[in-house]
């Protein structure tokens, strides 16, 4: 008799050991009684780990230079949102595995373009100072390519080490047209709050798409220092982490624990290295993939499926039925 | 190093072991669940009342 015809007898065959009395409508009723009383209890006590957001407003008024340099490199379309690609624009391929790119394949599906979303929508949805008013018309008259040479250039001296370095009033004089008054205006606008509202999907009565003040802060230090601060960050165990002294994501520790690895954090720009920390997330969807597999066929795999023979926690568990069994054998 | 002059990102206390490094918040939860875990184990099951009755 096979081992499959075998199992499948004992599945038909009736129960002849010890039997008891189990109500699992009385014992789920017990448990949501008591995690509810539980979480009620505890929510007083310990409150919301929730932090307020960041705001746009925050981080002109914090960080100024910073806001301004990333405004500049939104017109220039040198920033991070401007490079991501896919789904938000076309500036990247987005993460790949070998021939396997699923951002690009999926294409463009949230539209984002930072130098209008960001920048010239925002500055033109409310009344500007005359100055401002003045150099959105000089922009919006221009051709994109005169559009890219100003901004190109102003992003260039602005950044560059061994001049300005991110000194606004540093930069040689150039031929940067309106850019540098429209970058002076939205910092200003941001200061005074207005940014926020604009940004946070304008024409809608439920704000709840938040895409482009994050992507937009994204590209600055801000939001990056925040994490830092507050141990969010990627490479520090942040996927596991929390705002405030209040437990996190213990459960995400699998998934948290290969970006700690070297080969994942490295500041090599070329090499094998390189290609898998730039494209981290692929490559460790990929082995939560084989370790999840590895977990769903556990009772196929030779060696592992015997671990509950030589490490039988089991038996503890059962330890009234395995004495009882030792003593009639 | 930026100042939040309006927004204030609190945060735990973190015990950095290595290239480990968790906060004290999580490692109490972790404690909590294996010292369930290890109850779980050697607690024993309630005593039936009745009788156990067989299946013919």
């Amino acid at each position: 008799m096979s081992a499959m015809t075998r199992q499948k007898q004992i599945e038909r065959e009736h129960w002849t050991g010890p039997v008891r009395r189990y109500d699992i409508l009385k014992e789920g009723t017990i448990a949501v009684v008591v995690v509810a009383l539980l979480v009620i209890v505890l929510a007083a006590i310990f409150s919301s780990p929730d932090d307020p957001a960041l705001t746009l407003k925050g981080w002109a008024k914090a960080a100024p230079d910073d806001m301004y340099a990333v405004t500049v490199s939104e017109l220039a379309g040198t920033s991070g949102s401007a490079t991501y690609g896919p789904p938000y624009n076309t500036g990247g391929d987005g993460q790949a595995l070998g021939p396997i790119t699923p951002q690009k394949w999926m294409g463009v599906r949230q539209p984002v373009d930072p130098t209008n979303d960001f920048v010239v929508k925002p500055l033109e949805s409310q009344q500007q100072p005359a100055d401002v008013a003045a150099a959105l018309t000089q922009w919006t008259s221009a051709s994109a390519d005169q559009q890219g040479k100003w901004a190109t250039a102003y992003d260039t001296a602005l950044n560059d080490p061994n001049g300005a370095n991110g000194d606004a009033t540093k930069v040689p004089t150039g031929d940067y047209g309106p850019v540098p008054t429209m970058a002076t205006g939205l910092v200003n606008m941001a200061a005074s709050g207005a940014l926020d509202g604009i940004l946070a999907a304008p024409g809608q009565f439920y704000n709840t798409n938040a895409t482009k003040q994050i992507l937009f802060l994204g590209d600055g230090s801000y939001l990056d220092d925040a994490a830092t601060k507050a141990h969010l960050q990627g490479n520090e165990w942040g996927m596991m982490n929390e705002t405030g002294n209040f437990p996190g994501q213990e459960w995400l520790q699998p998934f948290s624990f290969w970006y700690q690895l070297p080969i994942f954090n490295s500041s090599a720009t070329s090499g094998f290295a390189a290609t898998l920390t730039a494209n981290a997330d692929i490559y460790i969807f990929l082995l939560i993939g084989i370790m999840m597999l590895v977990l769903i066929l556990l009772p196929f795999i030779p060696g592992l499926r015997s671990i509950p023979r030589w490490i039988p926690l089991h038996k503890l568990v059962w330890r009234d039925y395995y004495n009882r069994k030792r003593t009639t054998a | 190093m930026l100042l939040w002059q309006d927004e204030a990102v609190s945060t735990a206390s973190y015990l950095p072991w290595g290239w480990l490094s968790i906060s004290v918040p999580n490692l109490i939860v972790i404690l909590v669940m294996i010292a369930l875990f290890v109850l779980a184990l050697v607690v024993p099951f309630p005593k039936e009342r009745r009788t156990p009755r067989k299946h013919s």
